[in-house]
């Protein structure tokens, strides 16, 4: 894509031929990426809320004294398995393997519930320990962010299990033709793997040392 | 099997499942230090901020220019997502400076 239109060159060196218009596997790559940059804004929007708001706890409680490192980093590794999971996805699907494909396309969703299960068990715990949503600027800047992350985790295991569906149910079968609709959303999932890095640095490891 | 083999509609190029768990064995060792240096308290508090920013940013380079194949991929890709990054930080700065006020 993006070397987006090309012209076809003439053999005898004349003028060239009719533009070469993108696929629609390449248009599509070009607004999942766009799509990710803006996504990338906006979180960029909720982490600086949250760094100029985390200070506010109102007499509640801090993220020092809630933070739980351990749990957090399992919800990591859940994650961070998912993407290695994923890109065996995709290996299975160039060898046009597609049992494999879907064996570790549920792994991977599986993986990626495992994640956000834990993300609610997290909310429930800091919710009965005091930091319910509108107990501060901190908790609420918390919440948001890192419940719009977990949001995105869940749409994520949508996408992949519509793929899944679709697997099932497409005519014919899955070709090469269908590839780029598994790239584009392991592209997505990917992304969400990235902003977690982010959030994990700055609002757990950060917050906990203070 | 290759490293790296051209591949798909999208003109994507993949690496290798050798790479990919290569990278993600890193990616679990430096999750690890993280986590390991937050936890223990090992580095006082003007190294370890640095020095977790620092592993955080290798951890998205690994993770973008290999999962996400913008090694390989299209430039323009690159831009779009070093323009972003480059946006959230100045967003992330603003907000903590407007936070040490």
């Amino acid at each position: 894509m993006s070397e987006a239109m090309h012209t076809t060159p003439a053999p005898d060196g004349g003028p060239a031929g009719p533009p070469v218009l993108p696929t629609p596997a390449e248009t599509t790559k070009l607004g999942i990426w766009l799509w990710l940059a803006s996504d990338c804004a906006l979180f960029a929007s909720l982490i600086a809320t949250y760094l100029t708001l985390h200070g506010q706890t109102a007499g509640g409680p801090t993220a020092q004294q809630l933070f739980d490192l351990p749990l957090t980093l399992v919800s990591t590794f859940a994650l961070l398995l998912s993407s290695v999971t994923m890109g065996v996805a995709l290996e299975a699907l160039q060898k046009d393997d597609i049992a494999a494909l879907r064996r570790w396309l549920v792994v991977t969703a599986l993986l990626g519930a495992i994640f956000v299960g834990l993300e609610i068990r997290e909310f429930h715990h800091y919710t009965v320990s005091g930091l319910w949503f509108q107990r501060s600027d901190f908790a609420s800047s918390f919440y948001v962010l890192v419940g719009f992350h977990g949001l995105h985790v869940s749409f994520g295991i949508a996408w992949i299990l519509s793929l899944l569906i679709f697997t099932f149910r497409k005519p014919g079968g899955i070709t090469r033709a269908d590839h780029w609709r598994f790239e584009m959303m392991s592209l997505y999932w990917y992304f969400v793997d990235v902003v977690w890095v982010v959030i994990f640095t700055v609002i757990y490891l950060l917050g906990k040392v203070g | 099997m290759s490293t790296v083999e051209p591949h798909s509609e999208t003109g994507a190029r993949h690496g290798g499942m050798r790479l990919h768990v290569t990278v993600a064995v890193v990616l679990t060792v430096l999750t690890l230090i993280a986590f390991g240096l937050a936890g223990t308290g090992a580095l006082p508090h003007f190294v370890l901020i640095p020095v977790l920013l620092v592993m955080a940013l290798g951890q998205i380079a690994l993770q973008v220019l290999y999962y996400m194949h913008l090694k390989w991929d299209s430039r323009t890709f690159a831009g779009f997502f070093v323009a972003a990054l480059a946006l959230a930080v100045v967003i992330a700065v603003i907000g903590k400076t407007l936070a040490e006020r």
